[in-house]
């Protein structure tokens, strides 16, 4: 009960954020695309110690409102096959599915430099399936967060913007399996996989929940008043219950994006 | 400007050269394999005590520890004469208190509670056929009827099982257990041909709570594991209560080498038999070969010549070696959802601890 009422908080936040954002910010909609390829390390302590490494795929849409303040939803899919040190073949997978939301108050202003700080609601679904080590479960680490995002927007000669952005989070709800399960081979339709994502839910302190994403990209100018932008980012996550053995993932990725 | 960029360019970079996960060991650091003394029913003893060369014996336990075809080694136990001579826990020292899923070992044990059944005539006979127990079953698959017990017990029950797909199916059935199995093709006359799979044993559990009127992991509940002073143990069951009779029996491994010790003494347990000792030698005996190189397999037993032995086995390379010449039994559990990469070549293990025996 405690965990639901957690859950609609967040939501009333979140739709808070639109709404504020409806009254007060009438600047264009922007939608934007993005592709993201890179290096992706998992760490599962849950089933054993040793790094999974992989390169991961990122596909992301979303769209951005900016003005005064700068309001931006982003949806993505990462896929990743992983192995260790210990394996021939990448068998592992990871699949990665993200929604945030943020609404960012613009705090500094200058010809050049704008630096913009506001709350960001962010769900994270991360699941692997390790089938050399584990054929039987399926691994996970979810969260639904509130956090900052911090972004940093640089202006440079002909529309062109360098824009660095750094959010982490304050507080949370996960949920990660549990340590010792049966022979439970996990259900495996998607009703199953459903439900063993949104198990075992529990609120969570910084300890628990910890994450940092690290975003810079270069934007300039294409035709038609359209956006294109080169980006680094870099993530690293770590879910540990209090029960249980830490979840921990760092990705760099380089990517394009079309913001149209 | 260039100022700034520079130097965020050079945090960037120094994110990139620092910021990777590390590599753990999977294993403690090896401290030895002198078992402790524990209130539990086992007595301790070295190797020396019992006539064993302890070099071969450190020789396996670094070879557990230390070799990456045991990665996922979680317990390695000696016993000679009856006595915990050698024990570790490679993974995490608290595994000793832990139970965790033996696997497909588990069918051996529906083996030695099948003898107890038969013994006590709940079951008549091995030639009894699965349709004189639980006939309601069969309605819709007829033409398995004359599927026998023995048949169950020696996989060659010629149902086309498929543990790849189907055990999963078992495991998840909100039907009846029993009539998924018998609803699979049947490729060949029953008592033919040895096709190993998770369906027979279950048929074989069935038909013990059939006739018990409860489920197999009470039958052995109470004629087994409370008479070894078994007390943490969990077994699974299928959605309709029928307990898997292949797989998925959780026990501490001490008390599996309990079951082992059990064999040895042929069903013999403080001078009380919880076992049938002609049933233990029959189902321990080649009865069929298999097609798992060849080996020879009794009632859910493999059979290792060379050793004059036998064991249980398990997903994971897990195993109880019995050696009754040698008075020689040995338990080695594994993490147990492992693929095949992970876990072979066992002979090398315990042709060390065999040949340490004088």
């Amino acid at each position: 009960m405690r965990e639901i009422k957690v859950k609609l908080i967040l939501c009333l936040l979140l739709l808070s954020g639109a709404v504020l954002s409806q009254e007060k910010d009438s600047a264009r909609t922007r939608h934007f695309i993005a592709l993201r390829f890179g290096l992706n390390q998992i760490k599962e302590a849950n089933l054993h110690p040793k790094v999974s490494t992989g390169t991961i795929t990122e596909l992301s849409y979303g769209f951005e409102k900016r003005k005064k303040h700068w309001q931006r939803f982003q949806l993505s899919f990462g896929y990743s096959r992983l192995k260790t040190s210990l394996e021939e073949l990448s068998k592992s997978i990871n699949l990665k599915m993200n929604i945030s939301y943020s609404y960012n108050f613009r705090l500094v202003k200058s010809r050049k430099f704008n630096y913009y700080l506001g709350p960001e609601a962010n769900l994270a679904y991360n699941a692997c399936f390790l089938p050399n080590w584990d054929d039987s479960h399926l691994y996970w680490a979810d969260y639904l967060s509130v956090g900052a995002r911090n972004i940093f927007s640089v202006s440079m000669k002909n529309k062109k913007e360098w824009v660095t952005e750094f959010s982490i989070p304050l507080f949370s709800i996960f949920s990660r399996p549990e340590l010792y399960r049966l022979y439970k081979i996990d259900e495996t339709d998607f009703e199953g996989i459903v439900h063993s994502l949104n198990s075992h839910i529990t609120a969570a302190h910084l300890t628990n929940v910890f994450f940092v994403h690290l975003q810079t990209e270069y934007r300039f100018p294409v035709f038609h008043s359209k956006t294109q932008a080169f980006s680094f980012s870099f993530d690293w996550l770590r879910v540990r219950h209090d029960d249980g053995n830490p979840f921990s993932q760092l990705s760099y990725q380089l990517g394009i994006k079309f913001i149209l | 400007m260039k100022t700034y960029r520079k130097y965020f360019v050079m945090i960037l970079m120094v994110l990139v050269i620092t910021s990777c996960l590390k590599d753990e060991p999977f294993k403690d650091p090896y401290e030895g394999f002198q078992p402790v003394s524990r209130d539990d029913g086992w007595m301790t003893s070295t190797p020396e005590n019992e006539g064993m060369d302890r070099s071969l014996i450190d020789g396996a336990y670094q070879l557990v520890y230390k070799d990456t075809r045991f990665t996922m080694a979680r317990s390695l136990l000696i016993i000679r004469n009856g006595k915990l001579i050698a024990e570790a826990y490679p993974h995490d020292k608290g595994d000793i208190d832990r139970i965790a899923n033996i696997q497909s070992m588990t069918k051996s044990y529906t083996s030695i509670l099948t003898g107890i059944a038969l013994k006590q005539n709940l079951l008549d006979s091995v030639n009894q056929t699965f349709y004189s127990i639980y006939p309601e079953w069969f309605t819709s698959n007829p033409e398995k009827k004359e599927i026998t017990l023995k048949q169950a017990l020696t996989m060659t029950t010629g149902i086309d099982f498929n543990n790849n797909e189907d055990t999963q199916t078992l495991y998840q059935t909100t039907a009846n257990s029993v009539e998924f199995v018998l609803s699979l093709p049947g490729n060949y006359e029953p008592g033919i041909v040895f096709h190993y799979h998770d369906g027979a044993p279950h048929l074989v559990s069935a038909a013990i709570q059939k006739r018990y009127g409860k489920p197999l992991s009470e039958f052995a509940d109470r004629y087994l594991f409370q008479p070894l002073g078994i007390t943490d143990w969990k077994w699974e069951a299928a959605h309709d209560g029928n307990t898997f009779g292949a797989f998925s029996l959780y026990l501490k491994p001490r008390d599996v080498a309990k079951f082992g010790q059990l064999l040895l003494q042929n069903g013999n347990w403080n001078g009380q038999f919880l076992a049938d000792s002609a049933w233990i030698a029959k189902a321990t005996q080649p009865i069929v070969n298999s097609s798992v190189l060849g080996t020879p397999y009794g009632y859910y037993f493999w059979i290792y010549p060379a050793y004059q032995g036998y064991a249980a086995g398990g997903h994971g390379g897990q195993k109880i070696l019995v050696v009754p010449e040698k008075n020689l039994v040995i338990v080695y559990t594994a993490w147990g959802y492992t693929s095949e990469e992970f876990f072979d070549n066992f002979n090398e293990l315990t042709d060390l601890i065999v040949r340490s025996c004088e």
